[in-house]
């Protein structure tokens, strides 16, 4: 009795260090990620060409990496663990997680790229920058908050990302608007004009992409799938329990 | 002494009636008399025992008083109710001990973050909590890595000192969640057996310092190195011009000018520099002094006129008369770079007019009004920062230095002044400085 008791007691510790691994693994690559849209922000926003793409393309990688290896652990936990009820969710959800994040690193390694690119170009629609940035940021606090909430899996929080994503959305379609009128009035803005709406469309997914996370947090805590649901049917929803 | 009595004499008179009884009566005689004393007894001590469990059960508050007891109860009782209150003090007392080292905690001006030996926050003060975004209702017990991502800090995080070396030696420095403007330097030192704390410094102000200073070296040596750029030019020229003929004296005159002209701006500059850096250390050439206000403003007329070569038309309007109480050369300098200002900045044929007056808080006031192209009103903010221009190019065309109004600045910050620009973009601008009621005599009053 006593021997059997102390096995199942060590299998579970050892099953939690496993869990608690993957879960350190999901916020290193967001802590990566992060860096990575804030080194892209900055290229966007600095005047001084600055030498990034070496830094952002061997971080590009690392994450890569990291996808690779916490997909590899999850399905390792699966096999071996048989995991069940709130861990099984977290497992499967963390995969989610991971491939969102390894895109929203994709789409912060392509506007640095694109920053670089329009550094050296004077005829800059500067204004359209300042709400490209802004729209950055946005994107960068859903992001943080988004990954605060997978650590604390805390719901509230998770929900105050769908505000921001909201958010980015708007600000994205004065971006897109105030462009239209630029390059309709001097067709010679229209080149790096293309280039901004580019920028902040990719911002744009960048939030899509936290707000998946947020959804991937509250499936993990409450056991439901809000996926596609609007914010009210959320609420609603949390509200009945 | 009297439970004591009733505790041993209640079973004495009981043994000693059995005893007599049985001797008369005989054995069951003796049982029928003892049955009964031993069933009140029993009671009494399961009363006492009941009371004693109810007084177990209530709450550790220091309240409720222990029961009284009788008998034997009574010594154990009051012992117990002397032990209680004495334990009930020492906790109170340690309460208060812990509470005022929690105090303490908070009021360190620094961040204070304590991590077991899994680095999950085991305790963190406010400071800790607002400036790296945490919860510490929330937090407790999750990892710190999980909520501080940033690549740098985890890998100092787990960065183990190796053998020898004195542990946890390097700081690293991290800027704010929510606000980049604010950073912050973080220590760790061991705790405990295998915890750490956490210290967290806030450094904003000491790198906005860095970052200024830097932005100072990097201006004033582009400042430099433009004139130099043109002499050494220039210099270079004139040398590949050497074995030919005099042809080119009137050439060589016209560069001999031009480098001239540079190495002035480059003395100008120096010039001003040093006169900044006096202000700033505090030393004062001269004393204050009272002097007339007329003498005063008709020499700054006098030099503006100079300077200006009958371009402008420059007047002088005195509304009133006055003492002012300060240091001569310094406000002259004040106005003459004002002027300088003013005569730089306003087409030919513009006006500019000095005006004196004292306004009704008997504070004295000089305005330097143009009709010169203006400030628009995003530079107005910054205008008296170092080597801060509107427009680069015709500043050092003109043959400013870019200190110009720094040296205002300070020289009005040592007597309490304060000056006030107004301007409008294509108008013109009027710079006013308002000497303070103390340092001004009316003096056409008497």
């Amino acid at each position: 009795m006593n021997m059997e008791n102390a096995q199942t007691e060590h299998i579970s510790k050892q099953f939690d260090v496993e869990m608690e691994n993957i879960r350190s693994g999901v916020l290193t690559m967001g802590g990566l990620v992060e860096r990575q849209l804030a080194g892209a922000l900055h290229a966007l926003g600095s005047e001084e060409n600055i030498d990034l793409l070496t830094v952002v393309k061997a971080r590009e990688k690392e994450i890569n990496q990291m996808q690779v290896d916490i997909d590899h652990q999850c399905a390792q936990i699966i096999v071996r663990r048989q995991p069940a009820a709130i861990d099984l969710r977290t497992v499967l959800t963390i995969s989610k997680v991971v491939s969102d994040l390894e895109r929203i690193g994709d789409e912060a390694k392509k506007i640095a790229r694109r920053a670089a690119r329009l550094q050296g170009n004077d005829r800059l629609i500067k204004m359209q920058y300042f709400e490209t940035i802004h729209a950055g940021e946005l994107a960068q606090q859903a992001l943080g908050r988004v990954l605060n909430a997978f650590a604390r899996l805390d719901v509230n929080e998770a929900i105050a990302a769908y505000d921001s994503d909201e958010e980015i959305d708007i600000a994205f379609d004065v971006i897109m608007r105030q462009l239209i009128g630029f390059m309709m009035e001097d067709p010679r803005t229209i080149s790096s004009g293309l280039d901004v709406l580019f920028v902040a469309k990719w911002i744009e997914r960048i939030g899509d992409h936290a707000k998946n996370i947020a959804e991937a947090v509250v499936q993990i805590v409450m056991g439901k799938d809000v996926r596609h649901a609007s914010l009210e049917e959320i609420k609603a929803e949390l509200e009945q329990d | 002494m009297q439970n004591k009595i009733i505790g041993f004499i209640f079973p004495v008179i009981v043994l000693l009636a059995t005893f007599l009884v049985w001797i008369i009566g005989g054995a069951q005689w003796a049982l029928i008399i003892l049955l009964p004393c031993f069933v009140v007894y029993a009671f009494f001590h399961l009363i006492h025992l009941h009371l004693l469990r109810r007084w177990i059960a209530s709450p550790l508050d220091g309240e409720t008083q222990l029961p009284e007891g009788k008998g034997v109860w009574a010594c154990i009782l009051a012992e117990l109710n002397i032990r209680e209150q004495k334990h009930h003090g020492r906790n109170l007392q340690q309460q208060r001990t812990i509470g005022r080292f929690r105090k303490l905690a908070e009021e360190i001006p620094d961040g204070v973050i304590v991590l077991d030996k899994r680095d999950g926050i085991e305790w963190c003060n406010d400071k800790a909590q607002t400036w790296l975004g945490l919860d510490y209702a929330k937090d407790r017990g999750l990892s710190i890595n999980h909520l501080i991502r940033h690549p740098d800090f985890m890998s100092w995080l787990t960065e183990r000192p190796a053998d020898g070396e004195t542990p946890f030696p390097k700081t690293i420095l991290l800027h704010a969640p929510q606000d980049s403007s604010k950073s912050f330097a973080l220590f760790q030192l061991p705790f405990g057996e295998s915890g750490r704390i956490l210290i967290v410094r806030d450094v904003s102000d000491y790198e906005k310092a860095a970052q200024l200073r830097r932005e100072f070296i990097a201006s004033i040596s582009h400042e430099l190195k433009t004139p130099l750029t043109v002499i050494v030019g220039f210099l270079e020229t004139i040398q590949d011009m050497e074995d030919e003929n005099s042809k080119n004296a009137s050439e060589r005159r016209r560069y001999l000018e031009l480098m001239q002209q540079q190495a002035g701006g480059m003395q100008r500059l120096v010039e001003d520099l040093l006169i900044l850096s006096a202000l700033e250390s505090g030393q004062h050439s001269e004393e204050e002094q009272w002097f007339s206000s007329a003498p005063f403003l008709h020499q700054a007329h006098e030099n503006a006129e100079a300077l200006s070569q009958g371009k402008h038309e420059i007047t002088l309007c005195e509304e009133c008369r006055a003492e002012l109480l300060g240091m001569y050369d310094e406000l002259a300098s004040v106005l003459t770079n004002l002027l300088s200002n003013a005569i730089r900045y306003t087409p030919q044929n513009g006006k500019i007019e000095i005006v004196f007056s004292i306004d009704d808080k008997n504070r004295g006031v000089i305005t330097v009004s143009d009709t010169g192209i203006g400030i628009a009103k995003e530079h107005l903010p910054r205008l008296t920062e170092r080597f801060y221009r509107v427009d680069r190019s015709r500043s050092r065309a003109s043959g400013g230095t870019g200190l110009g109004l720094a040296i205002v600045k300070h020289v009005l910050i040592q007597h309490q002044a304060e000056l006030l620009i107004k301007s409008t973009p294509g108008k013109g601008s009027a710079f006013s400085v308002i000497l303070p009621a103390a340092r001004v005599q009316n003096s056409s009053l008497r």
